[in-house]
C-alpha cells in the first residue's frame, strides 16, 4: 500500500505541489489577486470535497486568512473547491512522535486526501470543563473562551469521526441502510452533559465529540409517521407492539463541525415596555453538519421495514430536528412541512451579518461573515411588534407575540427557513429563498404581510436602518429585496400595505383594550450619566412615513467603486443626504480630542452607539418607475425628528404616506 | 472440561436491563458485592442461545444447553456454562489523552484468574504495592501529566508499564482488532480499586430522554428518564466451558458455531431499537501458546 502511494505522487502533483503552484501563479497576477496577501504563506494540509484545510506559519497570518474565508472559497481553482476552508496554525498540528495517534500512520484510502500528519485528538467536552473563563469587563466570566476551547478541539478530531463512521458502516451492513444528511446552515440536539447545560449540544461522554442519540432521531421519525397516519409502533417498537423491528444507531457527523454560535435578542420585554437591550449568549451549535446515520434491521425486521424507517427519518428531517427548528435551526432541505406555506426569492447587499465573531477592536473590525436565517425572524418579529403595539395594549401584544413566535417550551404558530448562497462579497451579496410556513392560513398570511412590511420600510440584520452606502472608509447599510414584494411608487398601494397588516392581525386577535402611546427614546440618569432608553417602534398616529422620490438613485449592483462613490447622492439618495448633511440630524459621533470627547450630531434623530436611530431610510427600485426612498420617523412629533420631517417634505415630490 | 476466556468490546452502548430503578433513573445490572455494572451471564447464555437455535438444530442446541423444563419433561443439564461478563477496561474521557482505558488490580485479579497458568499474579500484586504507596496510576501513555475526567495526575504520581506478561496478554486480544481497540495498549491507566469505581460511576454513560407532548414543546408528564449504559469502548470478558458430552458426537456442530459466534458481533441487552449493546467478540482458546486454532 506504501509503496503504491509513492508511485501514485511520483507520476502526478501532489496536491500540495498543486497548491504551490496556484500560489505561484497568483502571485504572478499584476495586481494579484485580493486573497493571495492572505493566502501567499499558507500550505496545503489536506482537500476533499468537504473541507480544504490550509496552515499557517502564525497565529496572526492564520487569523487574516479566516477572515476572508468567504472570498477564499469563491476564488477558488476548480481543484480545490470545497465546501469549507479551514484554517490551522502550523505547530498546533505537528505534535511529538511519542503522542502521535495510530491513524496516523494509516494510509488513506482516497489518493486526494493526503495527510501530512495526524493531529492530535482533542476532546471537545473536556475542553469545556478544563478552559477557564474569560474575565469581563465587570469582573464577571466570559463563557466565548470556554466555547472557543471546545470548537477548537473539536476541530483536530476528523480521524476520530473517520472512525466512527466506518463503524456506522459497519452496524448498518449495507449501504442501503445508511442515511446520510446535510443540514445548509446549523443544528443543535441539545443535552445535558457539561456545563451551562442548556446551551450545549449533546457531546459523547467518551469521545467528546457532538453526536445525534439514536433516541432523538428515533423520535423524530415516529413523530413524523404518527402525523401522517402511519403507524410507527409496529416497525419502531412500544410497550405494547414489543421490540423494534428497526434499529436506528447514534448518529455522528462526518467531520469537525461544532462552532460557537450567537443568540442576541436585541430587544426585550419590560413590563408594558419593551426596550432595546442587546444580550448575547454565546452558544455551539453544529454547523453545516453533515450527519452519517446507521440503521439496521432488528431480528424481528426485515429490509423493507427499514427503508420504510428511512424514508420516515428522511421526511421528518426536511422538517426539522433538535432546537430552534422555527428560527431556521436543523432542517435538511428548505421544503414547506407544514400544511400553508410561500416561498420567496430574495437578494441582499450588506454590509455584513455576523454570528459570534462580530467586527470588535481585538479582530481589527473584521468579524466572521455569516447569513443567519436568525436575521429575518429578528426582522419579522420586530414589525409585528411595531404594528401589534400600534393598536393592541402591550399585554396582549406579548402574548400575541410568544403564540406567533413561540417561547420557551411553546411551538410558534410560524415556522421559518432560509436558503442562500454568496454572490460576492464586496459587499456581501447573497441571493436566496425564503420559506414562511403555517399550519393556519391566518398565520400564514399574517406572517406574509409583516414580511411584506419588512421589505418595504427597511432591511435586514446589522445596518437595517440604512440604505447601502459608504461612510469613513466602511460599507454601512444594507439593502434587501424580495421578488414577490414589490410596492410602486403609488400613494393607494402604501395605504394597501398598511391595511393588509392591519386586517391580518384582526382576523386572529381582537384588540382587549387600548394600546399605550410612549415615546421610543427618552434620557434618563444610570449611574449618574445621562442615557438615552430606546423602547420599542410603534406605528401608531406619532410616526411619520415618508415617501421621497430619488431620480437619480443608483441601484447597489451598478455602483463599481464603493469607496469612491458610495457615499455620493445617487448612491445615498434625497433622504440620507438630507440626515447627513445636518448636525441636528445625523448619528451622533464621538471623537476624542486630547483628554476629552468632542460630540457631534444628534441622538434623538439618527442615533447613537447602542441607540438605534429613530430614522429608518429604505431604497426602492421598481420596475419602469422612477426610483424613491421611504423614511420611516418614529416618535416624529420630537422637536428635531419633527424638524426632520419638515425638511423632508419639502424635497421636490415627496409626500406622507402614514399615517 | 475445555475453559475459554471470550472478551466483548462495546461497539455501541450497552443497557442491561434495570435491576435499580431509583426516581426515574433506569439503572442497569450491577454485581451485588461490587456495585460495578455487568453483564449477567443468564443475559450472555440466553442471547447464545437464542442464535443459536434460530441458525441450527434446535433439538442438539437444547442437548448443549441443557433441555428446557417443559410439558411435564425433565430438565436436563447441559454441556455449558458462562459466567458473568464483567469489566476489564473501561474508557474515561481525558482532556489530555481524549479517552483513557482504566483498570484495576481487582479487575486484572478476576481477569488472572481465569488465564492459564495466573501469569498476572506478580504483575497485579505489583500493582498494588505501588498504588497504595507514591503513585496513583501506572500508565502504557509516555505522559508527564494525565487527565482522567476531573482528576490529574501529575508525573510523580505517574509511573510507566513496563513491557511484560500484562502487555504480552493485551496483545493477544487487541491484536488484529478495529482501530480504537488496537490502541489499548499505549492508552491504559492502572488506577486503585477505589479510583477506577469512582471513575466507572462518573464514567457512564446517561443519556436524558423525554417524550414531547405530540405538536408540542413540552414534555408529557412524567415522561422525563435517564437511561445509563457502559460507554462504546469499554471491553469486558466472561470465562466460559464445555463439560465433557456423553455422546460427542451429537453436539459437535453446535460446539463449532458457539465458537464461530464467539469471534463474531453480537448484540446484548435492552433498548435494541435504539442500536445499543452490540459489540465484537473474540474468543480465545485456553492453550493459545500450543494450539494455533483460533
Amino acid at each position: 500500500m506504501n509503496f503504491d502511494r509513492r508511485r501514485h505522487d511520483d507520476q502526478e502533483k501532489s496536491p500540495q505541489q498543486k497548491w504551490k503552484e496556484f500560489l505561484n501563479s497568483m502571485s504572478k497576477q499584476k495586481p494579484p489577486p485580493k486573497i493571495y496577501g492572505a493566502l501567499q504563506h499558507s500550505k496545503l494540509y489536506s482537500v476533499d470535497e468537504k473541507a480544504l484545510v490550509l496552515l499557517f506559519p502564525s497565529n496572526e497570518l492564520k487569523d487574516a486568512a479566516q477572515q476572508q474565508v468567504q472570498s477564499i472559497i469563491t476564488r477558488l481553482p476548480p481543484e480545490f473547491k470545497s465546501k469549507r476552508v479551514e484554517c490551522e496554525v502550523e505547530s498546533a498540528i505537528a505534535l511529538p512522535a511519542a503522542q502521535v495517534p495510530i491513524q496516523a500512520a494509516q494510509t488513506m484510502k482516497n489518493p486526494k486526501h493526503i495527510v501530512v500528519r495526524g493531529p492530535r485528538l482533542e476532546n471537545p467536552l473536556q475542553s469545556l470543563l478544563f478552559q477557564p473563563y474569560g474575565p469581563g469587563k465587570d469582573g464577571d466570566d466570559l463563557v466565548k473562551p470556554v466555547l472557543d476551547a471546545a470548537a477548537a478541539a473539536e476541530k483536530k478530531c476528523s480521524p476520530l469521526y473517520k472512525q466512527l463512521i466506518q463503524r456506522t458502516h459497519k452496524l448498518a451492513g449495507s449501504e442501503e441502510n445508511i442515511l446520510t444528511v446535510r443540514f445548509p446552515w446549523r443544528l443543535r440536539v441539545g443535552g445535558l452533559r457539561g456545563f451551562r447545560d442548556l446551551l450545549l449540544p449533546v457531546l459523547h461522554p467518551v469521545y467528546g465529540v457532538p453526536y445525534i442519540p439514536a433516541s432523538s432521531l428515533k423520535g423524530a421519525a415516529r413523530a413524523w409517521a404518527r402525523r401522517h397516519n402511519q403507524d410507527p409502533d409496529r416497525l419502531l417498537g412500544s410497550l405494547t407492539d414489543g421490540v423494534a423491528r428497526v434499529e436506528i444507531f447514534d448518529a455522528f457527523p462526518s467531520g469537525p463541525c461544532l462552532s460557537v454560535d450567537m443568540a442576541n435578542p436585541q430587544w426585550s420585554w419590560e413590563g408594558e415596555r419593551v426596550k432595546y437591550s442587546p444580550s448575547p449568549h454565546a452558544l455551539l451549535t453544529l454547523e453545516q453538519p453533515e450527519l452519517v446515520i446507521g440503521l439496521a434491521p432488528t431480528r424481528r425486521g426485515e429490509q423493507t421495514d427499514v427503508a420504510e424507517v428511512k424514508h420516515w427519518l428522511q421526511k421528518a428531517l426536511c422538517e426539522g430536528l433538535g432546537s430552534r427548528v422555527s428560527a431556521g435551526y436543523g432542517r435538511t432541505e428548505l421544503k414547506p412541512a407544514w400544511s400553508n406555506s410561500k416561498t420567496y426569492s430574495f437578494e441582499l447587499w450588506t454590509q455584513g451579518i455576523y454570528g459570534a465573531v462580530p467586527p470588535s477592536k481585538e479582530n481589527n473590525w473584521q468579524g466572521n461573515i455569516e447569513l443567519r436565517p436568525t436575521a429575518i425572524r429578528g426582522v419579522l418579529r420586530y414589525w409585528f411588534r411595531a404594528a401589534a403595539l400600534g393598536s393592541y395594549p402591550p399585554q396582549q401584544v406579548l402574548q400575541m407575540e410568544n403564540e406567533i413566535f413561540g417561547a420557551l417550551s411553546q411551538e410558534g404558530k410560524v415556522r421559518l427557513g432560509m436558503d442562500w448562497q454568496v454572490v460576492s462579497t464586496d459587499p456581501h451579496n447573497y441571493t436566496g429563498k425564503i420559506l414562511l410556513e403555517a399550519q393556519d392560513i391566518k398565520y400564514l398570511e399574517l406572517a406574509q404581510s409583516l414580511l411584506t412590511i419588512a421589505v418595504a420600510l427597511g432591511g435586514l440584520g446589522r445596518g437595517s436602518r440604512r440604505p447601502l452606502h459608504w461612510n469613513s472608509g466602511r460599507m454601512r447599510g444594507c439593502h434587501w429585496q424580495v421578488d414577490e414584494v414589490s410596492i410602486p411608487l403609488n400613494l393607494q398601494a402604501w395605504k394597501n400595505l398598511f391595511r393588509l397588516v392591519y386586517e391580518s392581525l384582526l382576523k386572529l386577535y381582537q384588540p382587549e383594550g387600548n394600546p399605550i402611546v410612549c415615546a421610543p427614546g427618552k434620557l434618563t440618569k444610570i449611574n449618574g450619566k445621562d442615557k438615552v432608553v430606546r423602547y420599542q417602534d410603534t406605528l401608531n398616529k406619532d410616526t411619520a412615513i415618508c415617501c421621497v422620490p430619488s431620480a437619480s438613485l443608483m441601484h447597489p449592483q451598478k455602483v463599481e467603486n464603493w469607496s469612491k462613490a458610495g457615499h455620493k447622492l445617487k448612491v445615498i439618495g434625497e433622504a440620507l443626504d438630507l440626515l447627513y448633511s445636518n448636525d441636528q440630524f445625523k448619528g451622533e459621533k464621538r471623537i476624542k480630542e486630547g483628554d476629552r470627547y468632542i460630540v457631534f450630531g444628534n441622538k434623538f434623530v439618527g442615533g447613537a452607539l447602542e441607540v438605534p436611530s429613530f430614522v429608518i431610510i429604505k431604497s426602492h427600485f421598481p420596475a419602469e418607475q422612477e426610483p424613491y426612498q421611504i423614511v420611516t420617523v418614529f416618535g416624529a412629533k420630537h422637536g428635531d425628528r419633527a424638524l426632520f420631517v419638515k425638511e423632508l417634505l419639502q424635497k421636490s415630490g415627496a409626500y406622507t404616506v402614514w399615517p | 472440561m475445555t475453559q475459554f476466556i471470550t472478551y466483548l468490546h462495546l461497539l455501541t452502548p450497552l443497557h442491561t436491563g434495570g435491576s435499580a430503578q431509583e426516581g426515574n433513573l433506569m439503572g442497569i445490572a450491577r454485581e451485588v458485592h461490587t456495585e460495578f455494572p455487568y453483564l449477567p451471564s443468564s443475559s450472555l447464555r440466553g442471547k447464545i442461545r437464542s442464535v443459536l437455535e434460530h441458525s441450527g438444530d434446535e433439538e442438539d442446541v437444547a442437548t448443549f444447553f441443557g433441555k428446557k423444563l417443559k410439558s411435564g419433561q425433565q430438565p436436563t443439564e447441559g454441556e455449558v456454562w458462562f459466567a458473568d461478563a464483567t469489566l476489564l477496561f473501561f474508557p474515561i474521557a481525558s482532556w489530555s489523552h481524549h479517552f483513557v482505558w482504566i483498570t484495576c488490580p481487582l479487575w486484572l485479579q478476576r481477569w488472572n484468574r481465569w488465564l492459564p497458568n495466573a501469569p498476572l499474579t506478580a504483575f497485579v500484586c505489583d500493582c498494588r504495592k505501588k498504588l497504595s504507596g507514591e503513585k496513583h496510576a501506572l500508565t502504557s501513555l509516555v505522559t508527564d501529566q494525565l487527565f482522567l475526567q476531573g482528576a490529574k495526575i501529575v508525573a510523580d504520581k505517574l509511573e510507566l508499564i513496563q513491557q511484560g506478561t500484562f502487555t504480552t496478554e493485551l496483545e493477544k486480544f487487541t491484536k488484529d482488532s478495529d482501530e480504537f481497540l488496537s490502541q489499548l495498549p499505549t492508552k491504559v491507566a492502572i488506577v486503585t480499586d477505589e479510583d477506577c469505581a469512582a471513575l466507572v460511576e462518573t464514567g457512564l454513560q446517561r443519556e436524558v430522554r423525554v417524550a414531547l407532548k405530540p405538536d408540542e414543546k413540552i414534555v408529557k408528564d412524567g415522561s422525563f428518564r435517564s437511561e445509563e449504559a457502559i460507554p462504546p469502548e469499554a471491553v469486558l470478558f466472561f470465562p466460559w466451558g464445555v463439560k465433557t458430552a456423553k455422546s460427542e458426537d451429537k453436539t459437535v456442530k453446535v460446539r463449532e458455531e458457539v465458537k464461530r459466534l464467539l469471534n463474531d458481533r453480537l448484540q446484548f441487552g435492552g433498548l435494541e431499537g435504539l442500536g445499543r449493546g452490540w459489540a465484537q467478540l473474540k474468543n480465545i482458546p485456553p492453550n493459545l501458546e500450543d494450539n494455533h486454532e483460533s
